[in-house]
């Protein structure tokens, strides 16, 4: 997005549901052709918070949008069927939400396009993790087909940087997926990050089953090897199984004294991670709302549009983990730090 | 007579009341300064204050509502500030979302707005917070201390120019009656000089004393709001830590609060949290007998009693050292505008009247003293006002040259930033130097003045263009211009000088030129920084384009438009056997281990580096400016000096080594002092004492073996030298620029210091190894 038109869409304002009266003093921005515009949006799991923060910033970007809302109900197989009736339905965009169902709206970039996959109609989706490793578009910042998104991830490096402010380290503990690519390729930057700071990084891997597959056997084990290397910090990544370990990390690094921090927002809200930096769901989809406000209205290709993450995360700190391990967070912290579990109340879930 | 001195008496005394109009302004503008961001830093602080909780609470999905905290903190800041009289939350198109109750019928009309962003998380203004404030008593403040300086300024400045008008009066009066020459040293030019350093430094002490007073007085109620406001801002930020359960007495990060305080408001020297009985929770506690600020620490909502309170200790010191540092520009203002006023005297008076001067001092002396003086003007006076002008004009540039190179150069390149901090500097000085030996012949056929003009009007255009276009590739192109510039002027005035001269008075002409060049080096830099710092990079620039325009319109004015004919110029280096001039025993270490390390060290230190490391360490360029004084000012004192004492006592060899042993060891002081101000002032100083010492003896020992060879070999010996000389100069900006980012400020100029030392070393080697006289 030009700087210029940053700044117009910031006069024309509009971002926020809070202040939606605000664009009742514009006029609606329709179709060239003097019709609303269509678009179709097709969900994972129903309506997200995502799905509404992209609703919320057309309208309050003033665009006349009439919307035709498909769910998969976690099914992708779901997806070829909606995109033949997209022949039909015509829509002048499609919004996909996650890397499940836009994999399956627009195939991989260097597989052979099916039949059924969508090249004439510009795709914008939001929540997904890692673009270009799922090999939805070649680089983020210039995706070279016909789509264009929100990734929702925070970069490593911002999250490494927030553990140093809350409590500077020498050494990092982490525990991962060797057979994940993307956790590897996380724990290759945090490498480089503690590199550069003079850290030293402590990694274990989870043990594997007779397929290759992670196993959860001695994760007790690992945990309690990377507190006795001397680490400050248990970093938890953003990993499906590592997600389903939490209620066995957790009270273990607890009794430990490890501060653990979480890329994910459940690893803090109920998984038992003192820290965590998340994109809020809302403003991912108001990003891909902006993403598509370039396409709609201003008449941009969606491969010319980079992917783009949030210039600003939600910093979540519980509190009831703090009490546990004595680590509260520095004053300055509180000035933008959600702060959850506040007295005896249990942290609420996600 | 009478009536030379009474001009030059009118001169100084226009000049030094510049001086103290333009202190004047200086301080005006500090304290006003210093007032309106005390005056406003408070509201934007409530105002920044407000737009965070305001992102916040969209952030958390809150509305802004009338019953929401946000609205809580709008009202209560309202009933703190009285000078508020409206403060509300707006969106992106206008429209107010929540208003604090503020009534303030019958306020002032002076308003003021002070607004805060709110943004989303994509990073998009979604609203502002803003305030309007009335500053009616900001600008009575103000006015107030406009009346405090003008009562200072003008019956300071009515005394001076009286007591000049006195004492050049009693001197008229004095010569009539007496003939002979006064007892002070100098003359009567000297003392009136002299007389008018005094007052100007009077004048300037006391109006900078009664600005201070005024403006402490003025301004100090304002800090005082303003500390309250932020610690208001800090007893929120505690109340809310304590309010998500943070144990009162494990407080986390207060100190890094503090700091980041006090790297906001210098003035706000240290925080303590309190508890209600006065135990101290966190931060240092406040020293007994300085002045204090207090916000309670809210208990929660619906809760009376204080949790405890936040101490902000003020440094009400602050204010005086910035007003200090003001009149420390003031006094080298005032000391480089008399500097300059000597150096223009020639200008102020008219040639003719500098040289009726000059022979009646001449003429009262030898009727005194009974001794031969030479009646002959030096042909230098003419020269010297246009190459004073340009020299102060390239001057100008020195202390921030390196740093805005840095700030232009291309981040993505291929070349380091420090290293393209200093390619202008070495193309200009590689310019200057290959440009030299053609360009003198030039000049000799073209002619000095209009030489020296075009030169002057091709360095006001470079130095224009850096003015104009601020680019890193315009710069370069700025610079390689003003090289060749700079050589054309140099190699013109050199060849006036010499022209007008004869062989009996050629070392004093070439020594006048020299003086002018080092005076240019003296008050350039100062005033340069200055410039920088209160206008901005390029309108210093475009001041140095003006001064070099200036100069080649005295050129033009001043300098005899024929010039004498003289033999040609022999051919330099043709027929010069090089390997058997080399092998001249002494020479090459004379060259490579003195000439060379000793420009390298000079170029590296005062050009490149020390801007560098002080625009690093947080200093303007006015400091910088100051501190490039150092080395022209020891210069000009010593120079004379060390060559009287190194010819007398027949060691010009050892003078040399001793310079070089004492240049290179100071310069290897900068790494242990770790680059610190004092320190960097005693290595400059030492640098300058072993310039000093060395530069007139190596300059004598090459033209004592020159004369001693036949013509041409001897000129190419010296053009040699010239070059050996200048090529250090070029490459000393370079290996300051390579050795910086790799070893640092203090040990990047050690090295050079300790190649400074080696090469002086081998040289004091080579001369016991000849164990017999200098090659003279």
């Amino acid at each position: 997005m030009s700087r210029r038109r940053f700044l117009r869409r910031c006069l024309q304002g509009a971002c926020l549901p809070m202040l939606g009266p605000l664009s009742a003093f514009a006029a609606p921005i329709r179709h060239p052709a003097g019709r609303p515009f269509h678009v179709l949006m097709i969900t994972f799991r129903g309506e997200t918070d995502v799905d509404r923060g992209f609703r919320a910033y057309l309208a309050d970007a003033g665009l006349d949008v009439r919307f035709t809302v498909r769910d998969v109900q976690q099914d992708v197989s779901r997806v070829p069927a909606i995109l033949d009736e997209a022949k039909a339905l015509a829509p002048d965009l499609i919004y996909a939400w996650g890397t499940p169902v836009t994999l399956a709206v627009v195939g991989p970039h260097d597989a052979p396009g099916a039949r059924h996959h969508v090249h004439d109609i510009p795709v914008v989706f939001a929540l997904v993790a890692a673009p270009v490793q799922s090999r939805i578009v070649q680089s983020l910042e210039a995706p070279g087909r016909n789509v264009t998104g929100a990734v929702h991830v925070v970069p490593p490096e911002v999250q490494l940087r927030v553990m140093q402010n809350y409590r500077p380290f020498r050494r990092l503990g982490v525990l991962y997926n060797s057979a994940e690519p993307n956790s590897r390729a996380i724990v290759a930057q945090a490498r480089a990050f503690c590199e550069r700071q003079g850290a030293e990084l402590v990694a274990r891997t989870f043990r594997t089953g007779g397929q290759g597959q992670p196993v959860g056997d001695g994760v007790e084990d690992l945990v309690a090897q990377i507190h006795a290397a001397g680490a400050e910090w248990l970093y938890l990544l953003p990993d499906t199984f590592l997600g389903t370990l939490f209620g066995r990390i957790a009270p273990v690094a607890l009794q430990l004294g490890l501060p653990s921090f979480g890329a994910a927002e459940l690893a803090v809200r109920s998984g038992g991670a003192l820290l965590g930096l998340v994109s809020r769901y809302y403003s991912v989809g108001q990003l891909a709302g902006a993403k598509a406000v370039d396409i709609l209205a201003g008449g941009k290709p969606a491969g010319a549009l980079p992917v783009e993450t949030l210039k600003r995360f939600s910093l979540l700190v519980n509190m009831r983990v703090a009490h546990s391990l004595r680590l509260y967070p520095p004053i300055d912290m509180l000035n933008y730090a959600e702060v959850i579990a506040v007295g005896d109340a249990p942290a609420f879930p996600s | 007579m009478a009536r030379l001195l009474w001009r030059l008496a009118a001169m100084l005394a226009a000049i030094c009341a510049a001086t103290l109009l333009a202190g004047g302004y200086l301080t005006e503008s500090t304290l006003r300064g210093a007032q309106r961001e005390s005056f406003t830093a408070r509201f934007a602080l409530v105002a920044e204050r407000a737009a965070a909780a305001a992102e916040n609470a969209l952030a958390l999905g809150v509305p802004l509502a009338p019953d929401t905290p946000l609205a809580g903190l709008l009202a209560r800041e309202a009933a703190l500030e009285p000078a508020l009289r409206s403060f509300v939350i707006v969106s992106a198109q206008g429209e107010a979302l929540l208003a604090a109750p503020v009534d303030r019928t019958g306020a002032g009309r002076d308003t003021a707005q002070a607004r805060a962003p709110i943004r989303n998380d994509l990073g998009e203004t979604v609203g502002w917070a803003s305030l309007d404030y009335d500053d009616g008593a900001l600008r009575s403040a103000q006015q107030r201390l406009h009346e405090v300086v003008r009562q200072a300024v003008w019956p300071a400045l009515a005394s001076m120019c009286a007591a000049i008008a006195l004492l050049c009066a009693g001197l008229v009066a004095r010569m009539r009656r007496r003939p002979r020459p006064l007892g002070f040293p100098g003359g009567e030019r000297a003392l009136l000089a002299v007389a008018a350093a005094l007052l100007l430094g009077a004048a300037l002490a006391w109006v900078g004393w009664r600005a201070s007073v005024a403006g402490e007085a003025g301004i100090q109620p304002d800090q005082i709001a303003k500390a309250q406001a932020m610690a208001r801002s800090s007893a929120a930020l505690i109340a809310r830590a304590l309010a998500v359960g943070v144990p009162a007495d494990a407080l986390v990060g207060v100190e890094a609060h503090a700091a980041a305080l006090h790297g906001q408001s210098p003035e706000i020297a240290g925080l303590a949290v309190l508890a209600p009985d006065g135990r101290l929770l966190a931060g240092s506690a406040p020293a007994p007998g300085r002045l204090t600020v207090t916000a309670p620490v809210s208990s929660g909502a619906g809760q009376e009693a204080a949790a405890g309170e936040v101490v902000l200790t003020l440094d009400s010191g602050v204010l005086t050292r910035k007003l200090q540092a003001t009149l420390l520009d003031m006094a080298f203002l005032g000391a480089v505008c008399l500097l300059m006023a000597m150096e223009l005297l020639a200008l102020g008076l008219g040639t003719r009247g500098a040289r009726a001067l000059a022979v009646a001092d001449a003429r009262r002396s030898r009727l005194a003293h009974a001794a031969p003086v030479s009646w002959r003007v030096a042909g230098a006076a003419s020269v010297r006002p246009a190459l004073f002008l340009f020299m102060l004009a390239e001057e100008l540039t020195r202390p921030f040259l390196p740093t805005w190179a840095r700030t232009l150069a291309p981040v993505d390149g291929a070349l380091s930033p420090d290293l393209l901090a200093s390619l202008p500097l070495v193309v200009f000085l590689a310019v200057v130097a290959l440009l030299q030996w053609p360009l003198a012949a030039w000049s000799e056929r073209f002619g000095r003045r209009p030489g020296l003009m075009l030169g002057a009007l091709l360095g006001a255009a470079g130095l224009a263009l850096a003015a104009v276009m601020p680019g890193y590739v315009a710069l370069l192109a700025a610079r390689l211009l003003g090289a060749v510039g700079f050589a054309l002027v140099f190699v013109s005035a050199q060849g006036a000088a010499i022209d007008g001269s004869a062989s009996h008075d050629r070392a004093s002409n070439l020594a006048q030129f020299v003086r002018a060049i080092l005076v240019a080096g003296l008050c350039g830099p100062p005033l340069g920084g200055l410039a920088a710092d209160r206008w901005g990079v390029p309108a210093a620039f475009a001041l140095a384009a003006g001064v070099a325009v200036f100069a080649a319109a005295v050129a033009w004015m001043q300098m005899p438009t024929r010039d004498r004919a003289l033999p040609q110029p022999a051919a330099a280096t043709q027929d010069l056997s090089w390997p058997a001039v080399l092998r001249r025993p002494g020479l090459a270490a004379l060259l490579l281990g003195c000439a060379l390390p000793a420009k390298l060290l000079l170029a590296a230190l005062c050009f490149y580096l020390l801007p560098m490391h002080l625009h690093d360490m947080g200093y303007g360029s006015a400091v910088t400016g100051r501190l490039q004084t150092i080395y022209p000012l020891t210069m000009v004192l010593l120079v004379p000096l060390a060559a009287r004492l190194a010819d007398r006592w027949r060691q010009r060899g050892n003078f040399v080594v001793a310079g070089g042993l004492l240049a290179g060891a100071s310069a290897m002081l900068a790494w242990p002092a770790d680059g610190a101000l004092m320190p960097l002032a005693v290595v400059l100083l030492g640098l300058g004492l072993g310039q000093a010492l060395s530069i007139t003896p190596q300059s004598a020992l090459v033209a004592d073996l020159a004369r001693s060879l036949p013509v041409r070999q001897g000129a190419g010996i010296l053009g040699l030298f010239r070059l050996t000389e200048r090529g250090g100069s070029a490459l000393g900006p370079a290996a300051g620029a390579w050795l910086l980012p790799a070893v640092g400020f203090g040990p990047a100029l050690a090295v050079i210091g300790a190649l400074t030392l080696g090469g002086s070393l081998v040289y004091g080697w080579s001369l016991r190894r000849r164990a017999g006289p200098e090659f003279s």
